[in-house]
């Protein structure tokens, strides 16, 4: 590369770090040296290019390893346990309809280069922008669900400290939780140590121990590859409301508002600019579409293969787990069993600290500045969590949050979809395209019907 | 069509929006009512035709 090249290169990645504070950890040199290296990819060979992609990739695991975790454990665990492999459909489309949403929040970091909740209070007013998507859509969320977080994983180092012959009650365990992944958040964007690569190397880590840990779980019990493909492509629901409302619960709880922001912030936290919005695709298919997918494919196939047959019926994560676990037989298969389970309560733990810690700063106009106490305090907020372990579930907390987001978790999508087809917004790269805007539509179909199946549910219209 | 016109302040796109939430909500009350009773399929019709009508208009991109 010539001299001038390389200095144009070196100020175009200083502008794109000064687009957001948390990228500041990032030297304009190693982010210049990415550019270059994204450019050279775009005319390699196709396995040089999927692999020099995946080395860039980041995001999108951040993504998964937040959007994975005691929810979406336990959706998993009942659909295999309850309607064995003929709901697997639902995994694969429900996240690929949430991926549209994740490509408009990449196109505001990427080509839009404005930071989402700000320019939501511009265009859309402060309701929807600091109130709706980042109080409440990320911040009251973060807090709140990091209850069951902590309760499941806690629960997990109980029964794996027990198949060691030791007794590590959660009450105890807890202690060992706190440091580990207040640490892990707190690393987030600081600006000595890289941490935000380091930060995605854990979750990757992480994604990657799921995936080995259920995947060796699934050799053991065995599957029927028959029922497996047929619940991939066939749709089955069962029959009259109840379909409805697992179709419509399951196919929602699997990507919002907190997946959306969390991406948009993790790739300003990488300075990604115009250069990189076809690394940022491929990081959300390969980082978050496909890990949440193979992951969840890989819990249902367990359970349907296990409890499903064997006519059990265990209703919360752990009660599924110490079910199953006596089924896996020998030692090492319960531990990986368990490991894979730990992991997921654990990143997203550390996921939704850091999306609340950015959604409380943008929501409020703060600069981000991870040595501030300001910030430190904002994303350990959601350790109080730890409570979770004497009181699973803060159930009128639950029931509020759940109520508030349910109700409006469709305007902040409304709001990404005419923020991403708004000229002021995004000039020319607002959206061009009929099928992208169609898998917002009807994602957002999908979030209109949450918000509308909770209102008739509170007025005792729809049957429990 | 021009979803960018502005109509009473907002945009025929922010109206579509509004619209479609209707739509599902038609399309739920009577899917409701429909599977209970066996009535109100024509709400549900209305509900589904209004849904899909504008979700087919809210994916026309602004060229």
């Amino acid at each position: 590369m010539t001299e001038t090249a390389d200095s144009a290169q070196r100020r175009e990645a200083a502008d794109l770090i000064r687009r957001y504070p948390l990228a500041e950890s990032l030297s304009p040199e190693e982010l210049a040296k990415e550019l270059a290296s994204v450019e050279q990819l775009q005319d390699a060979a196709l396995p040089q290019k999927f692999l020099g992609y995946l080395r860039l990739t980041g995001p999108g695991f951040m993504g998964s390893g937040l959007t994975i975790g005691a929810g979406t454990m336990t959706s998993a665990m009942l659909m295999g346990t309850n309607f064995g492999f003929r709901t697997l459909w639902i995994v694969w489309l429900s996240i690929g309809l949430g991926m549209f949403m994740i490509a408009a929040a990449a196109r505001f970091t990427c080509r839009g280069g404005f930071r989402v909740i700000p320019a939501q209070n511009r265009h859309h007013g402060l309701l929807v922008g600091s109130l709706l998507t980042g109080l409440v859509g990320v911040a009251l969320v973060a807090i709140v669900f990091n209850f069951a977080q902590y309760s499941l994983a806690c629960h997990l180092i109980e029964s794996l400290a027990a198949l060691s012959g030791v007794r590590l009650p959660r009450q105890i365990n807890w202690i060992l939780v706190v440091p580990l992944t207040s640490w892990l958040t707190l690393l987030y964007g600081s600006r000595s140590k890289r941490g935000v690569a380091r930060v995605e190397l854990f979750m990757k880590v992480c994604v990657l121990l799921m995936f080995v840990g259920f995947g060796f779980t699934l050799i053991i019990v065995g599957i029927s590859w028959e029922e497996f493909f047929k619940g991939l492509v066939v749709p089955w629901l069962p029959r009259g409301l109840e379909g409805i409302t697992i179709f419509i619960a399951y196919s929602t709880a699997a990507i919002g508002v907190m997946d959306w922001v969390m991406f948009h912030y993790t790739s300003h936290s990488r300075a990604w600019g115009p250069k990189q919005e076809t690394l940022a695709r491929f990081d959300m298919a390969f980082g978050f579409f496909l890990p949440f997918v193979a992951i969840n494919l890989l819990i249902i196939a367990v359970f349907a293969g296990t409890l499903h047959k064997l006519q059990l019926r265990p209703e919360s994560a752990p009660e599924l787990a110490s079910a199953l676990a006596p089924a896996l037989g020998a030692y090492w298969s319960q531990v990986f069993f368990y490991l894979g389970l730990l992991a997921a309560p654990i990143t997203t733990m550390v996921g939704m600290s850091i999306a609340g810690a950015i959604a409380i700063h943008e929501a409020f106009g703060w600069t981000p500045d991870t040595a501030s106490w300001r910030w430190k305090f904002a994303a350990l907020l959601p350790q109080i969590g730890f409570l979770g372990v004497w009181y699973p579930r803060p159930l009128w907390l639950i029931i509020l949050i759940g109520a508030f987001l349910s109700l409006t978790q469709n305007f902040a999508a409304w709001s990404f979809y005419l923020l991403l087809n708004d000229r002021a917004a995004l000039g020319e790269d607002r959206c061009r395209s009929f099928g992208w805007n169609l898998g917002l539509a009807l994602n957002i179909t999908l979030v209109n019907c949450v918000a509308i199946l909770y209102l008739m549910s509170q007025l005792h219209m729809w049957p429990e | 069509m021009n979803l960018e016109r502005v109509v009473w302040r907002h945009s025929l796109r922010f109206w579509f929006l509004v619209l479609n939430l209707i739509g599902n909500a038609l399309l739920l009350h009577g899917s409701l009512l429909y599977v209970q009773f066996g009535t109100r399929a024509g709400e549900l019709l209305l509900g589904a035709t209004l849904t899909i009508w504008c979700v087919l208009v809210l994916a026309i991109p602004d060229k």
